[in-house]
């Protein structure tokens, strides 16, 4: 009785067992089926097509601003060597940049580069700050042009003429004596190395007449869906100098008074060709 | 265990009855009161900046009254003794003519009281070393600052629940449904939105004499055209820089040469620099308006200088030396007429008009 009892039980598991491994052999297949199914249906299909209306697929263009002094990274307070006698400390470095164009396609009507805050240590210096980071409708350009100060158009707006995060609503870099924005500011302490004497400097340029624009080749292809860097490099040493002769800092340590527009003429002219675009 | 039985009994027939008692948020009294805030239009003297109001706290005539009744309430501090006037009061052109303000406690502070004229332009930060992005943030500060008002936003904002009339006038000001909707963030609201009237009123001797309605005498003009250096002829006493017109401020940061410091670290009150982190801002303080300075003395943001005499002698003699003391503080050779002028053309930045306007004056 017991054994024919035990038989039936051990009969019923080996059915449950039976079913078990029929179910388990199912589910094997049916996975077999399901990755060779997957697999055909990823292999066959084509590359989804990627969405470029509306200029998605517009190449970006970023734009890096950096100071240097005789080709090194400037750090604001830093002493550098002027001349055999001199060194230069800035303390306050700015300009207007107007326009930035490419061939002629606009990249901004108006930048203001403000180095005081921004080169505060030579791990800033060297990064630069971005001005400008945008997608662009080019596949290529062939020019690049560029002012500093700001063209008569612009000069001729007021600071209460923007909000405050235009840059030339700013009203510290407006000068009313002249109807004009404050060009560029360049202000510092140069150091007698001989007799440790400082004194300070003031450069503060304006007017229309101190507007100085440039275009220069610029021959750069653009792949769509890429990131292109600019950097625009500003060297002071070049701003200060002309032809291999040091500007006389010691001679003309301020130049803001009206109507002395040679210095200001000067540091403008200087200022356009102390730029280099470099492409990353 | 009865006992323990009948109180959860009890107890839960009192929650029962409290959750029923409790006034539904429809049936609050306040709701009686019609909200229908009235738009106000802040008029802006000729040739000053746009003036730009946070979208998200738009200036109305019940929010200009109740920040005009909280600059005023010494309900702001802790014992009911100061309120934001204490320090800012109209006849100083809302500072406190003194070399640096007492708080609540008797504690003297930090820095002298700032003029708030025209305070609604400030977008490149509040306070001396600008720790305040803009005029809402700023009116939180005073109120839990140990040496102003010293007290918590929490008490504030329970005393405004438990008074008569303001939750009537947060309702009218910014439509709460409730006492409970009162909040700190609303009572700075509608202090920003009073301050943005204490505002130039354009009608300066100076203002009249740019559209041509009064000359300056021979003197005032004489310090007008030092002071924006205007001609060859006079010195440049550099005073235009910092103070460019229309404001007489133009807000950034400068170190002025008022304290000597030998390294950077040595600034008495570092300023700028403990808000930015920046080293070389270390001294610097935000520029303040001259722009009836004829009634804010003392001077400087520590007070120290007391009469416009004193503060045209501290420029023309170029400051004390520090590293990072603005380039633009170096001596200026002026004679005594010279210093005279320029503060006869000082004088004409006087505008009682604006602090006399009668709606900032003091409600109660």
């Amino acid at each position: 009785m017991l054994k024919s009892l035990i038989s039936k039980q051990k009969g019923c598991f080996e059915h449950i067992n039976n079913k078990t491994s029929f179910m388990k052999n199912n589910i094997i297949v049916s996975l077999f089926f399901g990755v060779v199914l997957s697999f055909n249906y990823f292999g066959c299909t084509k590359d989804k097509e990627v969405d470029c209306s509306d200029g998605k697929c517009d190449p970006v263009l970023k734009v890096n601003s950096k100071l240097k002094f005789d080709g090194q990274a400037l750090v604001i307070g830093d002493f550098y060597k002027y001349n055999d006698t001199l060194e230069i400390r800035f303390l306050r470095v700015n300009y207007m940049f107007s326009p930035l164009t490419l061939d002629d396609t606009s990249l901004g009507d108006a930048f203001h580069f403000d180095f005081t805050n921004k080169n505060i240590n030579k791990a800033n210096a060297e990064l630069g700050s971005t001005i400008l980071e945008k997608q662009i409708n080019k596949s290529s350009s062939v020019s690049l042009s560029y002012g500093v100060g700001l063209p008569q158009k612009l000069n001729n707006s007021r600071p209460e003429d923007f909000l405050s995060t235009h840059p030339l609503s700013n009203q510290s870099l407006y000068w009313a004596s002249w109807s004009s924005y404050i060009f560029a500011q360049f202000e510092g302490y140069v150091k007698n190395k001989n007799t440790g004497e400082e004194l300070s400097f003031t450069y503060h340029t304006g007017g229309n007449e101190s507007y100085k624009f440039k275009r220069i080749p610029f021959v750069k292809n653009f792949q769509p869906s890429t990131t292109n860097t600019v950097n625009i490099n500003c060297d002071l040493r070049k701003v200060f100098s002309r032809d291999g002769v040091n500007f006389d800092i010691m001679a003309n340590l301020q130049n803001h008074a009206t109507g002395s527009t040679a210095v200001s003429q000067y540091i403008m002219e200087n200022l356009l060709n102390a730029h280099e675009f470099i492409l990353e | 265990m009865k006992t323990i039985g009948r109180t959860i009994y009890l107890g839960l027939i009192i929650i029962i009855a409290f959750a029923y008692c409790k006034p539904k948020e429809d049936d609050d009294p306040l709701l009686d009161i019609p909200y229908n805030p009235t738009s106000y239009q802040i008029i802006v003297p000729p040739r000053f900046p746009i003036l730009e109001i946070p979208a998200d706290n738009p200036t109305t005539v019940e929010g200009i009254n109740l920040g005009r009744l909280l600059f005023y309430d010494p309900i702001l501090s802790i014992d009911s003794s100061m309120s934001c006037s204490s320090c800012h009061l109209p006849e100083f052109s809302f500072t406190d003519g003194k070399a640096k303000s007492l708080g609540v406690d008797g504690l003297l502070g930090k820095r002298s009281s700032m003029s708030l004229l025209d305070i609604a332009f400030s977008y490149k930060g509040l306070f001396w070393d600008g720790r305040a992005k803009n005029m809402e943030e700023q009116a939180l500060m005073p109120v839990i600052d140990p040496v102003e008002l010293h007290e918590t936003w929490p008490n504030v904002v329970e005393k405004f629940k438990k008074h008569n009339d303001y939750p009537v006038l947060f309702r009218k000001a910014f439509g709460i449904k409730s006492k409970d909707e009162i909040t700190e963030k609303l009572a700075t609201k509608a202090i920003a939105q009073f301050e943005r009237l204490i505002i130039s009123s354009g009608n300066s001797k100076y203002d009249r004499f740019l559209r041509g309605e009064v000359l300056l005498d021979d003197d005032e003009l004489d310090g007008f055209d030092m002071f924006f250096n205007n001609t060859f002829n006079l010195p440049d006493a550099q005073c235009g820089h910092c103070h460019n017109a229309p404001l007489f401020t133009t807000n950034d940061y400068f170190n002025n040469g008022l304290t000597a410091a030998a390294t950077l670290n040595d600034f008495v009150d570092k300023g700028r620099g403990v808000v930015t982190g920046i080293a070389l801002d270390n001294g610097k303080f935000r520029v303040p308006t001259l722009r009836n300075i004829a009634l804010t003395a003392p001077y400087m943001h520590n007070g120290s200088i007391l009469t416009l005499e004193d503060v045209v002698d501290h420029y023309s003699r170029g400051g004390h030396p520090s590293i990072n003391k603005d380039p633009l503080i170096t001596q200026v050779v002026l004679t005594s007429r010279q210093k005279q002028q320029l503060i006869k053309f000082l004088h004409t930045l006087t505008d009682t008009a604006a602090i006399r306007n009668p709606a900032i004056q003091n409600p109660f």
